[in-house]
């Protein structure tokens, strides 16, 4: 009963089970994808917000370039004539933090600042700048080359700037108009603005990284430049999280899962994406720069599972509400099939109670059927004696009183002596009668009590044939037997012998002595019943004319030959009394011929 | 009037003897004539169809017989009755007083009469008193 619940259960539910697990799958996907693209989206927008910002450093950077700087405003004493130009330049400038020129020694000619406040100050103090690596990739810049440096923290005199400040330096060379280099032009560009914007807005961790894997943008403040601070942490990404940096630089990913967080990138390549601006593209000018950033966006894997969960814990209603639906409707039907199945098992034992008592009515109606057989054979048994009692005997014994009162009448001794014989003799007929009746009786008596056992007909039939030994000489009489449609009956020994002994005798008694006598005695099987015949080629008997008294006592027919009318009518009765019958067929002048019927007889 | 004429047709040796006994004792000039079975008394009726002093004025006919029965003798004696120069009465003997007997043979337009064995003097007397009848003819036990 259990079993074939679950088994219901399972066969409804499987196909939703799968159908969840897919839809599960697809939201997912779905989520992911919407996810991946709306992040790869911000990054871009980040992506151009950077180049949109440095774009206009480049081309001031040309500006002061071509600006036709002479040998004398290299000179700290004689340059004073630029203070306005420049001043006026750098306060429209805001994310210019500061304006320098530096001569070929490396030494600051020029100098200025942007205060706090957002006031241009020039600088007294000018700083010797010739071991600054910014100065020395580009003392060699040539005509029209423009570099920019990483983005790094600014450093006065040597030192870090307090807070820090992080920036981009611009570089240009000067030459003047004959073509000697003069020094170089060096605009700071403030990137706390740039960084602001780059860190707002962010639904999910915003990373910026360079390309050693340094930490230039990371929700984790103190990672940020970790790389330049002495002393501090010296913490890259490389190192937090060194399988995703591999394999965000080995691959050409966008997208990259670890541990179930989702990585997305954009890779910000500084000369090809500036390449793009008129100057460079139009060969005015060369850049020059190592600037290459990762833009990178952390999803983790409980914040990335957040939006779809709602959609998840729907299916998973939805699955609890179908597998209450079809348990209920399992067990229902698992219930109303049971019933239906007990049903049918009542039916079928009702029916089969129907079958024994309609097969024990049946039996009962052939043991009826039998027993009313049995009780005609038995009636007409009985008749057949009443008429023996009623004409046998009943002559014998009138003809007796008849002698007895003509004996009392005598009037001398010899005539009382003439009686003593027809006395004798009807006496003696009387015994015999009552004999053969005796005989009669006890075949109707006994048939409850006949022993019944397996008899093998061959050697009881060559038994018989023993006992007429003289007479079956093959000479004149010729015993054919053909026992192929039975061998073996379960019946009455002594009932079989004498049939077969009276029959084999009759057919010897009546044979036709003016052709050669043969008695064929064979075996068949007719409708299922055993079949025993006895066939002559004797004188036969008219049965037109005794059809009907052929098995009677003391029936005969046939003149001048010995026969007292009594081997056919035992033959019958035996027969009878065991459920068997016996049929006859004769014509005269061709033989007769008796078959024995065995009804029921294995 | 001629002495009677009667044919006894019966196997029974003993019983020929008592009726020729019985016979006699009525009446010595009484002739009998005897045939122990129906074929034997069919033979000798039909070799003398024509001679009426051969012929029996009243038959005893036995039921029971071998060979040729009464009841055969007498389908077998109608298919010449129409032959016969003489009204001949023919009485059916038996031992049984079987009714059902009894009313086969009244369905018999040839037989005159229903006989029980034994048969005694008076008998014989009171069959031959009612001779020659028309009407059916049954001794009394």
């Amino acid at each position: 009963m259990l079993k074939r619940l679950l088994l219901k259960f399972v066969k409804y539910y499987l196909p939703i089970l799968i159908l969840s697990v897919f839809a599960v799958l697809w939201i997912y996907q779905k989520e992911h994808n919407n996810l991946t693209s709306l992040q790869q989206k911000e990054l871009s927008n980040k992506k151009q917000l950077i180049v949109e910002l440095l774009k206009p450093m480049i081309a001031n950077l040309y500006y002061w370039e071509q600006y036709n700087f002479s040998k004398n405003d290299f000179s700290p004493d004689k340059n004073a004539h630029l203070d306005k130009d420049i001043g006026d330049f750098l306060i429209g400038m805001d994310s210019y933090s500061q304006f320098r020129l530096i001569n070929l020694d490396g030494k600051e000619v020029f100098r200025l600042n942007r205060k706090q406040n957002g006031q241009i100050v020039k600088s007294i103090e000018l700083q010797d700048k010739a071991d600054r690596d910014y100065y020395q990739v580009t003392k060699d810049l040539g005509k029209n080359q423009i570099y920019l440096s990483p983005l790094n923290l600014n450093q006065e005199n040597g030192i870090l700037e307090v807070p820090y400040i992080p920036m981009i330096r611009g570089v240009a060379p000067i030459l003047d108009t004959l073509g000697n280099k003069l020094g170089i032009v060096v605009i700071n560009f403030s990137a706390v603005k740039l960084l602001d914007l780059l860190k707002k807005d962010n639904q999910y961790p915003f990373m910026l990284l360079d390309h050693d894997g340094n930490y230039l943008v990371s929700k984790d403040g103190a990672k940020e430049f970790a790389h330049l601070i002495p002393d501090g942490r010296k913490i890259t990404f490389k190192e937090d999280r060194p399988q995703v940096w591999d394999s965000l630089n080995t691959e050409e990913s966008k997208t990259l899962f670890d541990n179930g967080d989702l990585w997305v990138k954009t890779g910000l390549d500084f000369p090809n994406e500036l390449s793009q601006t008129p100057l460079f593209q139009h060969k005015f000018a060369d850049i020059k720069t190592n600037n290459k950033w990762v833009l990178l966006k952390h999803i983790d894997s409980q914040l990335l599972n957040a939006g779809i969960k709602r959609e998840i814990f729907s299916v998973l209603l939805i699955n609890a509400l179908v597998i209450l639906a079809i348990f209920c409707m399992s067990f229902l039907e698992t219930k109303s099939e049971n019933s239906e199945r007990e049903y049918l098992k009542a039916l079928e034992l009702i029916n089969n109670e129907l079958e024994i008592k309609s097969s024990e009515l049946e039996n009962k109606n052939n043991a009826l059927a039998n027993i009313q057989n049995k009780l005609e054979v038995r009636n007409a048994q009985l008749l057949a004696y009443n008429n023996i009692v009623a004409h046998n005997l009943r002559a014998p014994t009138t003809s007796v009183s008849a002698l007895v009162s003509m004996l009392t009448e005598s009037k001398n001794f010899d005539e009382v002596k003439g009686y003593f014989p027809k006395l004798h003799k009807v006496t003696h007929a009387i015994n015999t009668l009552v004999d053969d009746l005796l005989v009669y009786v006890r075949i109707l008596n006994d048939d409850d009590q006949i022993r019944l056992e397996n008899i093998q007909l061959d050697p009881l039939i060559m038994a018989c044939l023993d006992l007429y030994v003289e007479t079956l000489d093959k000479e004149t009489i010729e015993v054919k037997t053909d026992l192929s449609g039975w061998k073996e009956i379960k019946f009455s020994k002594i009932y079989l012998q004498s049939i077969t002994q009276n029959l084999i005798s009759n057919a010897i008694k009546y044979r036709d002595p003016n052709k050669k006598s043969v008695i064929h005695i064979r075996t068949l099987l007719e409708n299922n019943k055993k079949v025993l015949v006895f066939e002559d080629n004797g004188i036969g008997v008219d049965l037109n004319r005794y059809g009907s008294d052929i098995f009677k006592l003391y029936k005969r027919f046939h003149r001048g030959l010995s026969g007292k009318g009594m081997g056919l009518f035992l033959v019958k009765t035996q027969l009878e009394s065991l459920n068997a019958s016996i049929e006859v067929n004769s014509e005269l002048g061709t033989g007769t011929t008796f078959k024995i019927i065995f009804d029921n007889y294995e | 009037m001629n002495e009677l004429h009667f044919f006894l047709i019966d196997d029974d040796e003993i019983f020929q003897f008592i009726m020729k006994n019985t016979i006699a004792e009525v009446n010595p000039d009484i002739k009998i004539q005897f045939f122990s079975d129906g074929e034997k008394g069919i033979d000798f009726l039909k070799q003398n169809l024509g001679a009426a002093n051969n012929l029996p004025d009243i038959i005893l006919l036995d039921v029971n017989m071998p060979f040729m029965d009464g009841w055969e003798f007498l389908s077998e004696y109608k298919s010449f009755q129409t032959d016969i120069k003489k009204d001949i009465n023919i009485y059916l003997l038996t031992s049984s007083n079987n009714p059902q007997d009894i009313a086969k043979a009244q369905e018999i337009s040839t037989l005159s009469g229903y006989l029980v064995k034994p048969i005694s003097k008076d008998g014989i007397k009171n069959l031959i008193s009612h001779f020659p009848t028309t009407e059916w003819y049954q001794n009394e036990l």
